[in-house]
């Protein structure tokens, strides 16, 4: 086997190798060979990951963040491949080697990786088998690399499972990954890559699939694990906030280069490369609420397709600060001082002319208010005061239910059921957005789909007052929720998925005026081109396909569908989720713009709570099928009234490296329980650090109004919780830990 | 798995009473019965019939009961006697026409679906793993012509290679000195000279069509992240491609055994005749147009009931190897 060979070699080569860092990328390129022609993904990388530090890599998608990662292993896949640079590894048994020069199917590459570099994916469930147990597929590599037997492996991979807080794990061992949750599945992918005693973590957007909960305890374990065996990680990521939390050194990627490295708080103290700036000030931040911030900034268009790489400095056509006839030209030189490195022509005091000043402002993260948003600020403001507390609301939600039901056994007989929704009761006042949170399978979608009658609660009713007397959608059909349905009308999550690729966009957005007949022929053409210039396309476009067009503008086509029909309430499942940051922000803009617009209530579903606090006027939060809490934004980030609102919120991660390990963080255990068989009492008591036994794990508590009056609040926005001790207990929102910064 | 298997089998309980309803209806839908044939026959030769005797057939066989009564007295003899009735053209029971031909078309059934087999997997995994290879465009090609040559065109061909090349007597599965003869290894030996060519034949469409299958399914399970996954464990990539994506690329090669039996059993009629073999093919042919209804029937049954119970064998073996399957992923 390997090892054999790699031991000889590592006698003679273990002395002369002291001095180099671990990891280091010299000129890294990797090309796609494309349709296109040659794409360069990667194109001439420098990096360092020292021993036992955490380097992250970020960056939008398309940056070649992975890649670079992938290239690091010889994982590119065919047609891709590393075609110039070093991949320099300091390996404990092989010496200095050069791994981009190694045979990608060779043995001393197989060595490295089962032994030295572990690495750990995007998307857990995926990356295991379906056939094996975890067990088997975490056994296996213990029997191949280190020779144990069935038995010894059986028991190490137990241990291994454990050792990354796996509970009841000799039971799991024999669990196939999809019968465990996402979160699961990343802690046994964590405790593979770990089965060799790596010296390099690689961690692909380890967390990008999972919820904030989940996400939380899943850092956690990289920085215990890096304590414990004080091995190194290179970490990729878009979210910010994550590399807040665990970085050391931050490296930032552009189009295939790093464009901007330094310490993790050399890089959000003082961000120089305008593209991290626009990074830094596209995330919308917690502790800023929408009538506090205002619109978020964003970056112009979008990161360009490889094979179209601008000249000069390939950030310059979405740069605020490019210096004309200079970015476009030429291509910025790389300015190291040891410490930190930038790629930019306004910080090189040689390629800069007098004329321009040498350096950038400091950034100021606060963004001004438009006019707009001032307005619409001002609208809700008297609308909660006065307004509004007469005007009843569009849509009420009363007592919904929706089970689904599990068969099995010999005839297949109706054994038990998914409860889903479980007596879920909200209201949504005109022109106001309601925000709706939960981990995922608390029936936050499932909630949407039942007010847009994609899905038929079980039980309930959905009380709708468009222009007259309320109407209950739950009991309405054909004709009837056909009309109905004009007016409530829905945004998808995935924008590649929900688009019909054989369509055209004319054909996507015009089909709701064709299927309800409300225009066609010129008309139709008119009412679509109008639309798709309000969601910021051109008219031009109509004729082309979705396959053409990015997320973000996917994601506008899908709101140009869901607005044609001129609905009163949007529901927006997760309508952000999917988009890298900068895109996300343009879209939440115009989200805003459209309901300044158009008059428009949303109800706006999302897992992220920043993204949640910068847009809703309240927010609902959901768990296992129940609104657990419900108020103004404002009260629920700062005073938050159930345990489980307050788990939530210290769960996400703050972009802001100054304020790491405050130990302020709740951690909620991974288990969430089985919503075919539910505990007794108050659902979350099982998770709950307050849950007082007798008491909680008694009678179910109901959704109940809260002591605290705020002024000028009607019965109507009254803040409520469904917590026994809500009363008793100090629950800690964002509020406290927000001031420290200020 | 053993309610699973218990659950399949009582489904199977209707399933297999419609499709004997089905079947008997199948037979009766064409106008007029065997005696009407026979008419026309003996017309045909100048012979007549007069009409008291055609009234005798026809009580005497019962041909002029009503459908269900007629489809009772069937399927009760062959569910209580195991007896078929009663084949109007060969004046035999059809039990004993079937039990002449049956064998040899099983035997030709799993030959081929041996052969098939054993051509596919490799090819498949060959043009799968070295896409776009030219190794992977002969196979392609290859077996896109197995799909468009027709099989008796196919047979033609092989007979007369079979002929001019190994100077081997074509047509049936024995030589003429073996062909009543009682069994020997020397009547086994020239049965599997004999076998190869229907083999062939009616293995290269199906053959075809499976590699093009493994081919795409092997495709898609290539590009799934477990196995870049698997790679970045350090396995080797022999390793990784054995026991990862096949093990899932192979599901349809089981399924295909539901189809499978029943094609070989009833499309190879026009090799059969071709090649005149003595398999059930052949049989149902001439069963259908002299309208022999019990013999037709019973073929048709037969058929349907292999087609239900390949099915069956199919969905054990891949609950056997799928978890997925066996504990229901949601």
């Amino acid at each position: 086997m390997t090892t054999e060979s790699a031991t000889t070699m590592a006698t003679d080569a273990v002395g002369d190798h002291a001095g180099h860092p671990l990891l280091e990328l010299s000129g890294l390129h990797t090309q796609f060979a494309t349709r296109d022609g040659m794409v360069q993904a990667v194109h001439g990388v420098d990096l360092t990951v020292p021993a036992g530090k955490t380097v992250c890599i970020v960056g939008e998608s398309g940056c070649g963040k992975s890649v670079t990662a992938r290239s690091v292993l010889g994982l590119v896949d065919h047609p891709g491949h590393v075609n110039a640079g070093h991949v320099w590894w300091n390996s404990p048994t092989l010496g200095h080697v050069d791994l981009a020069a190694m045979d990608p199917k060779g043995a001393d590459i197989r060595h490295v990786r089962a032994q030295e570099i572990g690495m750990v994916f995007q998307e857990p469930i995926a990356s295991l088998s379906p056939m094996y147990t975890v067990g088997a597929q975490l056994g296996e590599m213990l029997r191949l690399h280190q020779g144990m037997t069935k038995q010894q492996a059986r028991e190490r991979a137990v241990e291994l499972l454990t050792r990354v807080g796996i509970p009841k794990a000799h039971t799991r061992v024999d669990a196939y990954p999809w019968q465990m949750s996402g979160g699961m599945c990343q802690r046994v992918m964590i405790a593979m890559a770990l089965a060799g005693d790596p010296t390099l973590l690689i961690a692909d957007e380890p967390t990008t699939a999972l919820d904030v909960t989940i996400q939380a305890r899943i850092l956690d374990l990289f920085r215990e694990l890096q304590d414990e065996t004080g091995m190194s990680v290179l970490f990729i990521t878009h979210d910010l906030g994550v590399v807040a939390e665990i970085a050391d050194e931050v490296a930032v990627m552009y189009l295939g280069r790093v464009v901007e490295q330094g310490t993790v708080e050399e890089i959000f103290e003082n961000p120089r490369h305008p593209y991290t700036r626009a990074l830094m000030g596209s995330i919308p931040t917690l502790g800023h609420t929408r009538r506090s911030a205002g619109r978020l900034s964003t970056i112009r268009g979008t990161v360009p397709h490889g094979a179209h790489r601008p000249t000069g400095c390939s950030f310059h056509p979405r740069c605020d600060v490019a210096v004309a006839g200079l970015c476009e030209v030429t291509a910025p030189r790389t300015l190291d001082d040891g410490a930190s490195l930038i790629e930019c022509h306004r910080w090189d005091p040689e390629a800069l002319g007098s004329e321009v000043e040498l350096g950038l402002p400091t950034l100021r993260r606060e963004a001004t208010p438009t006019t707009a948003e001032r307005a619409h600020a001002e609208n809700v403001t008297s609308a909660t005061g006065n307004n509004l507390t007469e005007s009843a609301p569009l849509l009420e939600v009363r007592e919904v239910s929706m089970r689904f039901p599990v068969r099995s056994g010999f005839l297949n007989r109706h054994r038990a059921d998914v409860h889903a929704l479980d007596g879920v009761s909200l209201s949504i006042r005109p022109g106001e957005t309601l925000g709706l949170v939960g981990e995922s399978g608390c029936g936050k979608t499932t909630l949407g789909r039942c007010i847009v009658r994609a899905e038929d609660p079980t039980e309930g009713q959905i009380l709708y007052s468009g222009s007259d007397d309320a109407v209950d959608l739950a009991g309405l059909h054909g004709g009837d929720l056909r009309s109905h349905q004009r007016e409530v009308r829905m945004i998808f999550q995935d924008p590649f998925s929900s688009l019909n690729p054989r369509m055209t966009l004319g054909q996507i957005i015009g089909e709701p005026l064709v299927t309800h007949r409300v225009a066609t022929g010129s008309e139709l053409q008119d009412r679509v081109a109008q639309m798709l210039r309000r969601v910021g396309l051109s008219p031009d476009y109509m004729d082309r396909y979705p396959h053409a067009f990015s997320g973000g503008q996917r994601q506008r086509v899908n709101i140009a569908r869901a607005l044609i029909l001129e609905p009163k309430l949007v529901v927006a499942d997760e309508a952000v989720s999917a988009l890298d940051v900068s895109v996300r922000a343009q879209i939440l803009n115009l989200l805003q713009d459209l309901q300044d617009e158009l008059d428009l209530t949303y109800l706006f579903i999302s897992h992220d709570l920043s993204v949640v606090q910068s847009v809703c006027d309240r927010v609902a939060v959901m768990y296992l099928g129940k609104v657990v809490e419900v108020a103004d934004t404002q009260q629920v980030f700062d005073d938050p009234q159930h345990p489980y609102t307050e788990a939530l919120l210290s769960a996400v991660p703050i972009a802001d490296p100054a304020r790491r390990g405050e130990g302020r963080r709740i951690r909620l255990s991974d288990d969430l329980p089985d919503p075919i068989d539910r505990p007794a009492g108050c659902f979350f008591h099982t998770r709950c650090r307050h849950a007082v036994a007798g008491l909680c794990d008694g009678a179910p508590p109901a959704l109940v109004p809260t002591a605290d009056v705020v002024d000028g609040q009607d019965d109507f926005g009254r803040h409520r919780t469904a917590c026994l001790r809500h009363s008793e207990l100090e629950l800690t929102g964002i509020a406290g830990t927000q001031e420290a910064d200020r | 798995m053993l309610t699973f298997i218990g659950r399949r089998l009582l489904y199977m309980v209707p399933t297999l009473i419609l499709i004997s309803i089905v079947a008997f209806a199948i037979i009766q839908l064409p106008p007029g019965d065997y005696i009407t044939t026979m008419i026309a026959q003996m017309e045909a030769d100048g012979q007549s019939m007069d009409a008291a005797t055609i009234e005798a057939l026809r009580d005497r066989y019962g041909l002029d009961q009503p459908f269900y009564v007629q489809y009772w007295t069937w399927i009760s003899n062959i569910v209580f006697h195991g007896d078929f009735g009663h084949s109007f053209q060969w004046n035999r029971p059809v039990g004993y026409l079937l039990g002449s031909t049956l064998p040899f078309t099983m035997l030709l059934t799993f030959s081929t679906l041996l052969f098939t087999w054993a051509i596919a997997f490799p090819i498949g995994i060959f043009s799968a793993v070295k896409q776009y290879s030219i190794g992977d465009y002969v196979a392609t090609t290859i077996a896109f012509l197995g799909v468009a040559i027709p099989n008796f065109l196919l047979a033609l061909a092989l007979m007369y290679i079979a002929l001019t090349v190994f100077g081997q007597p074509v047509g049936g599965l024995f030589s003429d000195e073996y062909a009543s003869a009682p069994w020997s290894f020397g009547k086994f030996l020239d049965l599997l000279g004999h076998l190869w060519i229907p083999m062939v034949v009616l293995g290269t469409a199906g053959t075809a069509g499976l590699v093009r299958v493994l081919r795409a399914n092997l495709l898609d399970e290539l590009r799934k992240p477990y196995v870049v996954a698997a790679r970045a464990h350090g396995l080797t990539e022999r390793r990784i491609l054995l026991k990862y994506p096949l093990r899932v690329a192979v599901n349809p090669f089981l399924s295909t055994i539901g189809w499978v039996l029943p094609a070989l059993v009833s499309g190879e009629i026009i090799v059969s005749q071709v090649l005149s073999l003595p398999t059930t093919g052949p049989l149902l042919l001439r069963a259908l147009r002299s309208q022999d209804m019990y013999l037709a029937g019973a073929i048709i049954l037969i058929v349907s009931v292999l087609t239900v119970v390949g099915t069956l064998l199919s969905d054990i073996l891949l609950a056997r190897l799928d978890p997925r399957v066996r504990l229901g992923a949601r």
